[in-house]
């Protein structure tokens, strides 16, 4: 069948071809030249990063940047915190959402119309409007200025979503299962936790990721609720120790960088799951 | 989101269902409505109320005053000039998403070479923080050792030295729309390529059959297929945006001239610069009613569409 | 093989989160009594005469100046045992925002080291009180009157400074005497400044290297509103009236001065001798790397020249505004300060301690290092008067005494802030004089009248 198509068909398609390479080279360079440019400026001196005509790749290279970075000790604190923070926000999310999911895609009381609802409200809420009593609440449960309130507060933000997401995957497992289960005689939470959780572990694993990788990028809630320097997350602490008002080009992207790379690790590491999981979830709707 | 589901009532099993319902929903509810209701309650409530700092630090409830901070924010123009910035940044941003994100998605589900490496690779700007990101891109846009400055000076044959693309109200809110640009793509293009990935193969070959027929194929067989993944990720999108603040706080700060002073800067200014917390609840009101209609009518425009 | 992996790493996320409990618990109590860097000699809490003095400090957030503060604050609680100062940092634009939020929830502030423009916010809202209630009165007279009567709100001094300036001149030596024109000569009138600006900007026309002859900042943040507000006072103008008022700006001298003014701005940018929306850190960034031959900043800016080059101090000068620019100006300017405001609920040993902490470090001892190295300014105490003033603002020291009073208000920053927006109006987005004005006009009333 190819043989027969004719000259300009393939003439057409090779075009074709080159076009969409091009296009997609074209894309990818906005995507990464502005990561690639991160580094590079991570490598240079300061003082050349100063150049009116920028150099394309450092012409000295110096890790200066990152040796103070490193040997000043407070970026890794900053480091631990927003590790322990996004970590216990994205178990706590998992708990809570496979929990809420299920019950949400199991049972259809009226009110959970309702709550779906209220979720997709509350997910619009800007983070700004919420500051001021966000703090006060706090404030009355004694948690401003600890890990744990971070945690629940940025937690909040992020259930509405975790949880439609989780009650989708619950709606691809068949019920037969339970049902037979309940015909067992095995309880509601036997049936939960031993029959139907192990297979929505990708499902779960998706959630986990997304949790971590968005609580990650919080700023604003631990700005507000945060003070001890020891407790800052990263970029809380990247704001407030790096950007001042210095114009040290050079530190800056160094700690960037330095506050890219997990993530971008975190995300390779996951991605399967984390794709699959996400796009089932949004895919379906 | 996920709200579309068939009924099953065989299974309810009564009052003990009631109860373990209710019981596994009750953490998700809990965290919801003390971090996010009720704090959005008491920002209407004192959107309403003369609110300054004494209130706050004093305990003292604010005093209704009929209006005044929303008449105040209309009287001055400020509240109109935000909802079109912010309309205006949220249409350009979430079209131009797309369009970028769709023609990647396309590109990437052909036949290319390493398109798994591609896939991944893509990620990277979604996963850097917003605040670092806001960074590198303030770091390029600057004036006069950024990378852009240069490049427009040489593409322009050194006609334009000192480019500021953040310095100039034309051009401000194209810089942030940019950056936004550059942090959304990836995920939304990831996410249409699987609805596209879900598509049939035998539908798909007919695209690639004839090249001149492939707009029509992509209108007619692609799109259509992908409706509902297309409407989630749009209207995500659409929320993301009008919520975006770190990249105008890291980028511009609203200025120059309030040229990208949308709700979000907006409300930010007047309730921690100006201090007048009435006030800065009156925009995000606004600003959160604007989001509910827009979001509204995008979804029946394209569930209409759909029948 | 696949459930495996899973398995594992859920594990680890399990495992991960777990420790963070852990973690976070153990954080818990460590800042219940709100954690800090500073915590004094081991043991002490249990003795009877202690006091602690919560110092929120926006300074912190600089890395030149916070080590410069972490050192004097460990000292400062070595020399004297049972004081113990907590720091609290915070980001200098959030810094109300944030005590507010403490206060509200029943934490102290009781030191606050801070700017000038915070004082009515901090005093409206009952945050601060004077320091002549809490300082000893012979250390209180020390201060020079001149810098402490920028300190008034509704008549009271609510803030003492640590050191001030008023708008200089940074000027690049070595890119001026290579245009053959000598400091010794630096003009004392607008008109003379500009012949400078020209023959400067004739000179290196076709150079690359120089990116600005002669900058002012334009750009729509606090820093600049009070920049372009000195510049204002150069031109003879006054912004705000005694009474908290915005003045009238279409009354004499303000017209002539706004008018001056405007024209001055728009003569640097249309001539391309300034570029328009930069910031005050812009400018120092490119001074530092050597492309900038002149620009009007605080004297303090040089921390941020030095960062860029280490050695730039060799080509750094700084001089004062020409005595006189336009119809009126007299080149006037008004002060800027890091100060020192102290927070209304003090206990009487609290008192004490803040006495004792501002003295410590309000004396040569302390500041000598700090104001040539770390932030070059002039000394507004007595007790620093022996303390050599840095080389490079030996040019700006005969119009330091050339100051006049602001009149606070609580909108001050955002009201200042706008002027920025009325000079890019007319000079770079088409709006006349009286139209830029105008809305000028409208903008700082909005501010003031909320």
């Amino acid at each position: 069948m190819k043989r027969h198509k004719s000259v300009h068909k393939m003439a057409t398609r090779f075009a074709g071809g080159f076009a969409k390479y091009l296009v997609l080279i074209f894309i990818f360079a906005f995507l990464l030249f502005p990561v690639y440019w991160m580094l590079v400026t991570s490598l240079k001196t300061n003082v050349e990063s100063y150049r009116l005509v920028p150099t394309l790749w450092p012409e000295q290279l110096s890790v200066e940047g990152y040796q103070t970075l490193i040997s000043d000790g407070k970026f890794l604190v900053y480091y631990k915190n927003n590790i322990l923070v996004s970590a216990a926000a994205a178990v706590l999310i998992c708990f809570i959402s496979v929990f809420a999911g299920y019950a949400l895609s199991r049972f259809h009381f009226k009110w959970n119309v309702m709550l779906l609802a209220t979720f997709s409200f509350a997910q619009m809420m800007p983070v700004i409007s919420r500051l001021i009593s966000l703090y006060t609440i706090l404030r009355k449960l004694n948690l401003t200025d600890t890990h744990l309130g971070l945690v629940l507060a940025i937690s909040a933000t992020q259930i509405p979503f975790t949880v439609s997401l989780m009650a989708s995957f619950f709606d691809g497992i068949p019920r037969e299962l339970e049902e037979a289960a309940s015909i067992d005689g095995s309880g509601r939470f036997y049936t939960l936790f031993h029959i139907i959780m192990p297979l929505v572990v990708p499902g779960l694993l998706a959630v986990g990721v997304y949790s971590f990788l968005m609580t990650w990028d919080d700023y604003l809630h631990a700005i507000t609720l945060i003070r001890s320097t020891d407790l800052w997350t990263l970029s809380q602490g990247l704001k407030l120790t790096y950007l001042g008002e210095v114009s040290d080009w050079q530190l800056i992207n160094s700690a960037s960088t330095l506050g890219t790379i997990p993530m971008i690790f975190v995300f390779f590491f996951f991605q399967k799951y984390m794709i699959k999981g996400l796009t089932a979830g949004a895919v379906k709707g | 989101m996920s709200g579309k589901k068939k009924g099953f009532n065989i299974h309810s099993r009564g009052v003990g269902d009631r109860l373990f319902c209710l019981l596994l929903l009750l953490p998700a509810i809990i965290l919801c409505i003390t971090f996010i209701i009720i704090p959005i309650i008491n920002s209407v409530w004192m959107s309403f109320t003369d609110y300054k700092i004494a209130n706050l630090t004093q305990g003292i409830p604010g005093k209704w005053n009929h209006f005044a901070n929303y008449i105040r924010l209309w009287d001055s123009g400020k509240l109109q000039s935000a909802a079109w910035i912010t309309i205006f940044f949220v249409a350009v941003t979430v079209l131009l998403t797309f369009i970028i994100s769709m023609t990647l998605a396309l590109i990437l589900n052909s036949n290319i070479v390493g398109a798994r490496f591609w896939r991944s690779v893509m990620m990277i700007p979604w996963v850097i923080p917003t605040v670092i990101a806001g960074l590198l891109w303030a770091w390029i846009y600057a004036n006069p050792y950024g990378l852009l400055q240069y490049l427009v000076s040489v593409f322009s044959g050194g006609e334009i030295a000192d480019f500021g693309i953040l310095n100039n109200q034309e051009t401000a809110l194209w810089g942030i729309i940019i950056a936004a640009l550059w942090k959304q793509i990836p995920l939304m293009a990831l996410l249409l390529l699987s609805g596209m990935q879900s598509i049939p193969d035998d539908m798909l070959e007919a695209a690639k059959i004839d090249g001149a027929n492939y707009l029509n194929c992509l209108f007619r067989i692609i799109i259509p297929h992908m409706k509902s993944v297309i409407a989630v990720t749009v209207s995500m999108c659409i929320i993301e945006n009008f919520k975006q603040y770190p990249l105008f706080a890291t980028l511009t700060n609203g200025g120059p001239s309030g040229a990208t002073t949308t709700f979000a800067v907006l409300s930010y200014d007047e309730a921690f610069v100006n201090y007048n917390y009435g006030s800065g609840a009156a925009v995000t009101t606004v600003w959160l009613l604007l989001m509910i209609v827009v979001v509204f009518i995008f979804n029946r425009v394209f569930k209409r569409d759909d029948s | 093989m696949k459930k495996r992996i899973m398995a594992t790493a859920l594990a680890l996320m399990m495992g991960l989160g777990m420790t963070a409990c852990g973690g976070t618990d153990a954080a818990d109590g460590g800042s219940g009594d709100a954690g800090t860097t500073q915590s004094g000699a081991a043991g002490d809490a249990a003795e009877g005469g202690d006091v602690t003095l919560r110092f929120y400090n926006y300074a912190l957030s600089e890395t030149a100046k916070a080590d410069w503060w972490e050192n004097t604050i460990a000292n400062f609680e070595k020399e004297n045992e049972g004081i113990d100062i907590e720091t609290v940092t915070v980001d200098y634009n959030s810094m109300v925002s944030t005590f507010t939020n403490d206060i509200a929830s029943g934490l102290s502030v009781d030191m606050v080291y801070g700017e000038i423009s915070w004082i009515p916010s901090l005093a409206e809202a009952g945050f601060i009180q004077p320091p002549s209630q809490v300082l000893s009165e012979d250390f209180y007279n020390g201060y020079y009157d001149h810098v402490l009567d920028q300190f008034q709100y509704n008549g009271e001094v609510y803030g003492v400074p640590h050191y001030y300036t008023n708008s200089v001149i940074f000027v690049n030596k070595d890119l001026v005497e290579a245009a053959g024109l000598s400091l010794e000569e630096f003009p004392n009138t607008l008109d003379g400044l500009k012949e400078w600006i020209e023959t400067l900007s004739e000179f290196y026309q076709s150079d690359e290297k120089v990116s600005t002859v002669f900058g002012l900042t334009t750009a729509e943040v606090p820093a600049t509103g009070s920049n372009i507000n000195a510049m204002f006072e150069a031109f003879g103008g006054t912004l705000i009236n005694a009474d908290g008022t915005l003045a009238d700006l279409n009354a004499e001298p303000n017209k002539t001065a706004m008018s001056e003014m405007l024209d001055f701005y728009n003569y640097l940018i249309s001539g391309g001798y300034t570029q328009e929306n930069l910031k005050l850190k812009d400018y120092r960034a490119s001074f530092g790397a050597g492309n900038v031959c002149m620009y009007v900043d605080s004297a303090w800016g040089y921390a941020q020249i030095g960062e860029v080059d280490a050695n730039a101090a060799n080509f750094t000068v700084t001089e004062a505004l020409p005595t006189t620019m336009g119809t009126n100006g007299k080149g006037n300017s008004l002060v800027e300060s890091h100060c020192f405001l102290v927070g209304s609920a003090l206990s009487d040993e609290q008192k004490a301690a803040v006495d004792k902490f501002i003295q410590y470090c309000t004396s040569t001892a302390t500041m000598e290092d700090y104001l040539n190295n770390i932030g070059t300014a002039f000394p507004a105490h007595e007790n620093m008067a022996d303390c050599q003033l840095s080389p490079i603002l030996s040019g700006a020291n005969e119009g330091v005494n050339n100051v006049e009073t602001q009149t606070m208000i609580p909108s001050l920053s955002s009201v200042q802030t706008e002027l920025a927006t009325m000079v890019l109006n007319y000079t770079v987005n088409g709006m006349s004089e009286e139209e830029a004005v105008n809305s000028y006009i409208e903008q700082a009333e909005y501010y003031i009248n909320q």
